[in-house]
């Protein structure tokens, strides 16, 4: 694009902004809303130049134009070239060698697919990758929090890379990978990888005490946005935050409905590595109980029938209706407790009650509260979308009635669901996080619960009242506006433990969120050690509710108004409930036959019964022991999406929070082809979003990766702004050539990023040296747009210091895991810097490795234009300042790694003379052999560097200086 | 000569080592070349920066640039465009009494506001001066002041980019960038354009100070004006003598690799930055060694002022001056972390925050102003003063002012340019620039007017046409021409 006319038509856009019309600005670029169609092979006249297909398609242009390419540079400044581009490191001495006797044709192809295969690919793929999806591990703003177990992201990426992903599946993965019906697991285990995927959201900044809790969210989402459409689809959708994009076909609410999709989502630490296993554990934990409660139930009410005849006798007189007088104890026991008014849920203190006159059993009905809005109700099944992370709620609420296990873990029947609810399996109760994982920054607790969190809808506060009906233990954290950094000053009342202790019934609790009336929120319910916790309601009322509650009587219990009658009315309850267990099948919901029967349940060893003796209870215990052998307890986290429930943003006018204009549905923008809303029932439809944007015929998506994949193989990309594909992006330099590899890439080579590097390092194309250029190319193609020639090119930060390490020898070939503690020198300064510094060397790891912490970032990645990671980066500077030579001169790590870099050569060649070992310093350093010249110069240094080291000749120092000079060549870092 | 890069200012007939380095790499005899110098030795002998300094087209005024980069916006009828109709109508609804706005960044239209501050004339010149600038008034006579400057651009990052490059965009090259290009520097141990960073990198990055398509060697090089200015500039061969011997080698292989590249510009540029480099290790440390100052200049900068931040912007300014003595042609100041990341972004709390600010450089401006004078450096050193754009004579919510591109003032001192006058004006709120309006072309053409450049032909090829800074505009602005 000439620059020339930008600022002139910037200008004028901003003075008359002529009316927004979604077609003419389509029109205005057209070629990019079609899908890619298959190009002919452009013919040329200099055949024998090429024959590979995107040779021709350059060659073709180059002739047209006129113009010569300059030549190939030789099989070692290739390999070097190709080692860089596809692993990131230089090749070393061995593979040289390999490379320089291997004279059978093929040799190139052979090296392609060494390097292709090599675990180092996928870790400089990741890096690329990571600098489009703002990688971080830390939150930035004043302290610099971490995110907690953030790398488990990198390694997803370096696996993808590696194993070859293909990238409409990778793109699916980044969207929904937590929502695809067969995820894709690690090989050889079930371990969600796609999960893993999703990581990327929230890599980037939080804020730990945003003023305004809406603002902050809107920048938030906004960077997601920006992240999201600039690395898969190379549009700048953030544009149309504020209005309709200023020259794309984009308009507000494309960019508010693309927003919805991360409303409708939320944070979570996911239990990746157990998920799965929890997932059929939890299915099989479920069939195992379908199969063995009723049965126990059935044996129960059997078993109990006889014994129940006589038991009102047994409670007026106190005579043991078994053997032992297990009744005088129970009644002593009742006489004990203080809660005497809630006593529905234990008859015998209602017995006491009526007996000494204190109490009646004219218990309270249901409590409800005056014109409540009802957020969740968790008494019925199917009220509301099931939003469950893990198998610790099970699959649904528990109806009334229901037969229920062991409150403590015990294996079979332990009692009846008196009143419907959420409720906490125990079972799960042995999850654990593994040793190592990291626990999350601040108050929110992400990681405690993991796997076992359940969460209402999202809905907006009005009052802002909350009121929870629960009986248990448990952590709530109030998503207000998806604010996950709970650790200033602000918004600590968002996160609040409640404990019931001992209520018979579940009770009210208030969580006052007053200060948030009008702002979205969701409440996620974790756990509280290994408490049990039931969730019945939760509903917004300004009215405070009632104290306490209590489950259903049966009406003949509930009239009794003496001992006496109560007794009898007991008995023949009890009777009736264990005929209703002898069914074997979930107990009705009326009439509190549930109560009584769960107090049968509970109080089976009265009546001279173990429950747990059952044979059906028993093989049950036998079972479940079993499962629990194979369930995964401990696990690692990872952050992840979790999807809620669908919400819609408002067109923000001017993108002011303040001002919610329409609502703006979620979908595709409307510029796609066939962009017709995709909204799901319920969810958030990313899944629906990435299948359409994964598309063969999705007209970005291909494009945009292979134009990445271009730009890092030839240093530029067909389309050079690589995030913006927009009017504001420069145009294709060769947009058939662009449309030929896009298609292939998406209709025949299924999105293999391996295939379509390999074709592009093995056109000639890449094996152009910089020069001699042809002079008129230089004249009239200055910028190289026709690519006659390959210019120097910098490495990027990391590939400096990797080369560094694979020179000195120091390089450790590790794979992944926790990140290396930044080094900390006088540079890495502030608020929250880490309490240790790492080693100098980084332990010889990759430099992908080293932790990214947003506020301390290494300043020599920096210095050689390492990115800052606040959004997506498809095209990092490449500057050329004095600080990077300060850094090669004087930076201890440069300076050590000369050393140990010297100290290797003289254990490698200890005989070898001072030639030999300047070609083993150049080989390594350079990739060549050094000439008779440089042999000569490199000579004469050693004498004069010999007279700065007295005692030794040609020792250590002297070579270590030798090796020091060879790292701040240019050669070093800029590869020809 | 067409070269790729063609830079017509090199009137001065002796060969240019660079251009003949270009002309290597076209192809034609870049062995002749070599045997004309006297083979790869030659090149080692004198490795002279790229930006060597050259002559300017024409007389120049001034010689070097200070460039007060004043981001966030200063409101401009707070400071030194005095409107006394805005105390009138103080309170009243801006729409009925202005009339028709223009939409805002964040279009919460609050009343008409008055300054906090009182305005009063000063020097002979009579000049308005708000009380936000005491010390800088003092000045007056020797300021000229330009009330007509408009933008393109609402938002902080493309007017950023539109201040420094001429374009809203990123990636173009810096007003520095260009200047450096032209005249190179005669520094050789330090570099041609410097930021000294008072702690605020502006919005866009340090992509306000790139040099975008012109070769790198030209991009403006970050000092930190506080704690160590630039990591690694400390020696690590405790031997100077053993570091020079491992230069020589370097440069040795260097040449080799520049030569065997057919005189590559990246490469090229990192051999200046080696050498550059090196020297930096000594002149960094003896440039920001400021004991040697006398205590009534530290006085005079405000180094023992009560604000840490008047401290820091006196650093910046002693060292401004300090580097102009040094023949760096171009620096540009970062403002301090003032206000947060708020810089001059009175958004709200506008008392605060200008108050602050000003409070922060205020007193050190005026005395480099003083210092420059009295060295006799003010003549050959053109001040600017700016921001990226105005701020509105409305509020923003109760106690603000948003973005304001249709006005705001700017000032210049020193080299070449009249003092005690004011050009251009607003309407009477100051609120769009309506007499002798000027765009940011205009106030570039002018600088580089000043500095004996030709806007118009200050070209760099590329992509096959000849680029400016100005574009297809600007006109230099004669009538503030001393």
């Amino acid at each position: 694009m000439a620059a020339v006319s930008m600022a002139w038509t910037l200008g004028a856009a901003a003075e008359t902004r002529p009316a927004f019309d979604l077609e003419s600005r389509k029109q205005a670029q057209a070629w990019l809303w079609r899908a890619p169609e298959r190009q002919e092979i452009p013919p040329v006249r200099d055949a024998a130049w090429s024959g590979n297909p995107i040779d021709r398609f350059l060659r073709r242009r180059q002739e047209e134009a006129g113009l010569a390419a300059a030549p190939a540079v030789d099989d070692r400044a290739w390999l070097r070239r190709v080692s860089f581009v596809l692993t990131g490191l230089p090749p070393t001495r061995d593979e040289i060698r390999a490379f320089v006797d291997d004279t059978a044709p093929g040799a190139r192809e052979r090296v392609v697919e060494r390097l292709l295969a090599s675990p180092h690919f996928g870790e400089r793929w990741a890096r690329h990758w990571m600098d489009l999806m703002r990688y971080a591990e830390t939150r930035g703003h004043e302290s610099d929090y971490p995110i907690a177990n953030a790398w488990h992201y990198r390694d997803y990426l370096v696996r993808a890379f590696n194993a070859d992903l293909p990238y409409d599946r990778f793109l699916v993965e980044h969207l929904a990978g937590d929502l695809l019906p067969r995820p894709r697991f690690r090989p050889g285990t079930d371990i969600d990888e796609s999960v893993l995927g999703t990581g990327w959201a929230f890599l980037g900044e939080e804020n730990h005490s945003p003023v305004d809790i809406r603002q902050d969210e809107c920048e938030r989402l906004d960077n997601k946005v920006d992240v999201l459409s600039k690395s898969f689809l190379g549009l700048t959708l953030s544009c149309a935050r504020c209005h309709d994009h200023k020259f794309d076909p984009i308009r507000t609410d494309d960019y508010y409905g693309v927003v919805g999709y991360f409303l409708s989502s939320s944070f979570r630490q996911v239990r990746f590595e157990a998920s799965e296993n929890n997932r059929l554990a939890g299915i099989e934990l479920a069939t195992l109980r379908r199969e063995h409660l009723p049965q126990a139930a059935r044996q129960l009410g059997e078993a109990l029938q006889p014994g129940i005849h006589g038991l009102a006798e047994a409670l007026l007189r106190g005579t043991p209706p078994g053997t032992t007088n297990r009744w005088a104890e129970r009644l002593a026991a009742a006489a004990q407790s203080t809660n005497r008014a809630h006593a529905a849920a234990d008859p015998l203190r209602v017995l006491l009650g009526l007996r000494d006159g204190t109490a009646s059993p004219s218990v309270p009905a249901t409590p409800t509260l005056p014109g409540p809005r009802i957020v969740a109700d968790f008494t019925r099944e199917g009220l509301q979308p099931w939003k469950a992370d893990g198998e610790a709620f099970g699959s649904g609420p528990v109806p009334v009635g229901s037969l229920l296990p062991w409150a403590d873990g015990r294996g079979g029947l332990g009692g009846i669901a008196t009143h419907g609810a959420a409720r906490r399996d125990p079972f799960w109760n042995r999850l654990r996080n593994a040793a190592g994982n990291e626990d999350d920054s601040g108050r929110l607790g992400a990681t405690g619960r993991a796997g076992r969190m359940l969460r209402t809808p999202t809905f907006t506060l009005e009052g802002g009242r909350l009121h929870y009906r629960i009986r248990g233990r448990t952590k709530v954290y109030a998503a207000v506006d998806s604010h996950i950094m709970l650790d200033g000053p602000l918004h600590g009342v968002l996160t609040r433990s409640y404990d019931t202790g001992t209520a018979d019934a579940p009770v009210w609790v208030t969580h006052d969120l007053t200060p948030y009336s009008g702002h979205r929120v969701h409440i996620e319910f974790g756990p509280d050690g290994d408490a049990p916790l039931e969730i019945l309601e939760v509903v917004e009322s300004e009215a405070t509710p009632p104290a306490g509650s209590a489950d259903p009587l049966p009406p003949a219990l509930a009239k009794a108004r003496t001992a006496a009658e109560f007794a009898k009315a007991l008995e023949s309850e009890a009777s009736k409930a264990a005929r209703w267990l002898a069914l074997g099948a979930p107990l009705p919901a009326e009439e509190g036959v549930a109560t009584v029967a769960d107090w049968l349940v509970r109080n089976a060893d009265a009546f001279g019964i173990d429950p747990a003796g059952l044979p059906a209870s028993r093989s049950l215990t036998a079972a479940e022991a079993a499962l629990a052998s194979r369930v995964r307890w401990e696990s690692r986290t990872a952050v992840a999406l979790y999807d809620g429930t669908g919400v819609d943003e408002f067109v923000l006018v001017r993108g002011k929070p303040s001002k919610p204009g329409a609502p703006a549905p979620r979908g595709l923008p409307s510029a796609f082809p066939d962009a017709d809303r995709i909204r799901p029932a319920d969810g958030s439809g990313r899944l629906e979003l990435a299948r359409r944007l994964a598309s063969p015929d999705s007209p970005l998506t291909a494009r945009v990766m292979v134009n990445r994949v271009w730009h890092h193989v030839f240093g530029r990309g067909l389309v050079p702004t690589v995030d913006n594909f927009g009017a504001l992006g420069e145009a294709p330099t060769h947009p058939e050539l662009l449309d030929h590899l896009a298609y292939r890439f998406s209709h025949e080579d299924a999105w293999s990023v391996k295939r379509l590097l390999r074709s592009l390092v093995l056109t000639r194309a890449f094996s152009l040296a910089a020069g001699p250029a042809d002079p008129k190319a230089l004249e009239t193609d200055p910028s190289n747009a026709l690519w006659t020639r390959r210019p120097v090119r910098r490495l990027e930060a990391e590939a400096i210091r990797d080369s560094l390490l694979v020179v000195s020898g120091r390089f450790n070939p590790a794979l992944g895991g926790p990140p290396v503690p930044v080094y900390l020198d006088e540079f890495v300064v502030g608020r929250g810097r880490p309490d240790k510094s790492g080693p100098l060397d980084g332990d010889g790891r990759r430099s992908l490795y080293t932790a990214v912490r947003r506020n301390f970032l290494p300043p020599t990645q920096l210095a050689f234009d390492g990115p800052t990671p606040f959004s997506t980066v498809g095209r990092r500077n490449v500057t050329n300042v004095p600080a990077q030579a300060l850094a090669r001169m004087n930076d201890p790590f440069f300076r050590q790694q000369s050393r140990v870099w010297a100290e290797r050569l003289l254990r490698d060649l200890p005989r070898a003379d001072r030639r030999e070992r300047i070609a083993w310093l150049f080989e390594c350093a350079f990739g060549r052999l050094p000439n008779d010249a440089e042999v000569a110069e490199c000579t004469e240094a050693l004498d004069e560097f010999n007279a700065f080291h007295p005692g030794e000749t040609d020792g250590v120092g002297t070579w270590a200086d030798l090796g020091h000079v060879l790292l701040n060549a240019n050669e070093f870092i800029y590869i020809p | 000569m067409k070269p790729g890069a063609r830079n017509p200012l090199f009137l001065d007939p002796r060969i240019d080592r660079r251009e003949m380095l270009r002309r290597a790499s076209n192809g034609f005899g870049s062995l002749a070349l070599a045997s004309l110098l006297g083979g790869p030795a030659a090149l080692l002998a004198a490795p002279a920066p790229a930006s060597r300094p050259r002559p300017p087209m024409f007389r120049p005024r001034a010689k070097n640039v200070i460039f007060l980069f004043m981001e966030g916006a200063v409101s401009q009828v707070d400071s030194f465009d005095h409107k006394p109709l805005l105390a009138r109508h103080h309170g009243e609804d801006p729409r009925k009494a202005i009339g028709r706005l223009e939409k805002t960044q964040f279009e919460n239209v609050g009343t008409v506001m008055k300054s906090p501050w009182e305005f009063s004339q000063h020097g002979s010149s009579g000049l308005w001066v708000s009380g936000l600038f005491p010390h800088v008034a003092r000045h007056a006579d020797d300021l000229c002041v330009i009330r007509s400057m408009t933008s393109a651009f609402p938002e902080h990052t493309s007017a950023n980019y539109f201040l420094h490059s001429g374009t809203g965009l990123q990636g173009r090259p810096s007003l520095g960038a260009w200047v450096t290009y032209g005249l190179g520097s005669p520094n050789d141990d330090l570099p041609g354009y410097v930021v000294l960073n008072g702690g605020q990198i502006p919005s866009g990055g340090l992509d306000n100070f790139g040099s975008g398509f012109l070769p790198a060697t030209y991009q403006g090089s970050l000092l930190n004006a506080l704690g160590t200015p630039l990591a690694n500039v400390a020696p690590g061969d405790n031997d100077p003598a053993l570091q020079e011997a491992k230069r020589r080698l370097v440069r040795r292989l260097n040449a080799r690799g520049l030569e065997a590249s057919g005189g590559d510009g990246a490469l090229e540029s990192a051999i200046a930055n080696h050498e550059l480099a090196a020297r930096m290790q000594t002149t960094v440390p003896e440039l920001l060694e400021i004991r040697g100052e006398s205590e009534a200049t530290r006085r005079l900068y405000g180094l023992d002022a009560p604000f840490e931040h008047t401290r820091t912007y006196g650093r910046q300014c002693l060292l401004a001056r300090r580097m102009v003595e040094r023949g760096v042609r171009f620096v540009e100041l970062t403002v301090p972390m003032v206000d947060g990341y708020s810089r001059w972004d009175a958004h709200g709390g506008l008392v605060k925050n200008h108050g602050q600010n000003a409070l922060a450089v205020d007193q050190p401006i005026a005395g480099l102003l003083a210092d420059l004078k009295s060295r006799g450096l003010l003549d050959e050193t053109l001040v600017l003063w700016a921001g990226e754009f105005g701020r509105t004579p409305f509020a923003q919510g109760s106690d603000g002012r948003d973005h304001n591109e249709y006005a705001f003032t700017v000032w210049m001192a020193g080299g070449g340019v009249k003092g005690g006058m004011a050009y251009g004006a607003t309407d009477d709120w100051g609120y769009k620039a309506v007499e002798n309006r000027l765009e940011m072309h205009d106030l570039h053409a002018t600088v580089l007017h000043l500095m004996g450049i030709d806007h118009e032909r200050l070209t760099y090829r590329f992509g096959g046409r000849d680029i400016r800074l100005t574009d297809v505009r600007g006109e230099v602005v004669k009538e503030i021409l001393a």
